[in-house]
């Protein structure tokens, strides 16, 4: 943990500098984690102060301090979800205006070429977006927490609280399907 | 799904990671989450003006209550009432008189 399981017990009986302790503490990790669920930067404050004004009015519900970290990336992933439920975008538009160059880093990431230059990245990164724009919020979700954010299933299983199994289901499903898109994706640009 | 397309999908969404990044938080992101924790609190007036309401009605309540148990606990003078339409000479003449005679003779007097 990045604070002290004292801080947070002080965070809860009101204290506001232990509060801000932990926002300093986590401020950095919350946003990365938000950037990378949602994909896209204009919104990434608004949705990770959102997370913290969050858990200060659900301080009191949280039962130890030693459960803190699922409890706030789940508070993380719900502030996400509801942002890409409101900010839905149209999956098949923006894919119908991918450009060639885009699908080429996209390919040459995937075939594992290290990728240089900044142009490259933001490719990637809009290429990929719409990829897993293809799946449902709660699939992309949890898609990016496993294999972008790096978490563990015994971790995701702390965060949604399901068993292992389901969470392995669900999770070969979302690959399935952001696959498929990728293949409709390189067939369409092939034609 | 073949594992080649597994891992390229792997190798695609590691790459999206490392495109990525790790955004730098402004130096107003503290004081803007303070900002909206006290625009989502209740507003501070509205709990005082809300305690006063609420003891106004209780002293209503209990002032109400005083004067309805006063009023049940106070004798009825409406009977005396009616003695204030009799004339000093009635009430003289009734006085001299033993207690029968007098009801007696208001029976007459009203019958008149």
């Amino acid at each position: 943990m990045l604070v002290e399981p004292e801080t947070i017990r002080r965070a809860q009986a009101g204290d506001a500098t232990a509060f801000n302790e932990i926002v300093h503490a986590y401020k950095k990790r919350i946003l990365g984690t938000i950037y990378r669920l949602i994909g896209y930067g204009d919104d990434i404050e608004d949705v990770g102060q959102d997370v913290f004004v969050r858990l200060y009015f659900s301080l009191d519900q949280l039962r130890t301090a030693e459960v803190f970290e699922p409890w706030l990336y789940r508070l993380t992933v719900n502030a996400a979800y509801d942002y890409l439920r409101k900010k839905r975008r149209n999956p098949s538009v923006r894919m119908a205006d991918l450009s060639e160059e885009q699908l080429s880093a996209a390919d040459a990431a995937a075939s594992g070429k290290q990728l240089s230059e900044d142009r490259q990245k933001g490719d990637i990164v809009e290429l990929t977006g719409i990829l897993l724009d293809q799946v449902s919020e709660e699939d992309r979700i949890l898609l990016t927490l496993k294999e972008v954010e790096g978490l563990s299933l015994k971790e995701l299983e702390k965060i949604y609280e399901v068993n292992e199994n389901a969470l392995k289901v669900r999770l070969f499903r979302a690959r399935k399907r952001v696959l498929r898109a990728y293949e409709r994706l390189k067939k369409r640009h092939e034609v | 799904m073949s594992p080649e397309q597994e891992g390229r999908l792997s190798r695609l969404l590691a790459a999206y990671r490392e495109a990525l990044g790790d955004p730098e938080p402004s130096p107003q992101f503290l004081p803007a989450i303070w900002q909206k924790i006290d625009a989502a609190k209740p507003i501070s007036w509205i709990f005082p003006l809300k305690q006063f309401a609420l003891r106004l009605v209780a002293a209503s309540a209990l002032g109400a209550a005083i004067l309805t148990g006063s009023a049940m606990l106070t004798p009825d003078r409406s009977a005396d009432a009616e003695d204030l339409g009799a004339t000093y000479v009635d009430v003289l003449t009734v006085s001299s008189m033993d207690e029968d005679e007098g009801v007696l003779w208001l029976q007459a007097e009203s019958l008149r």
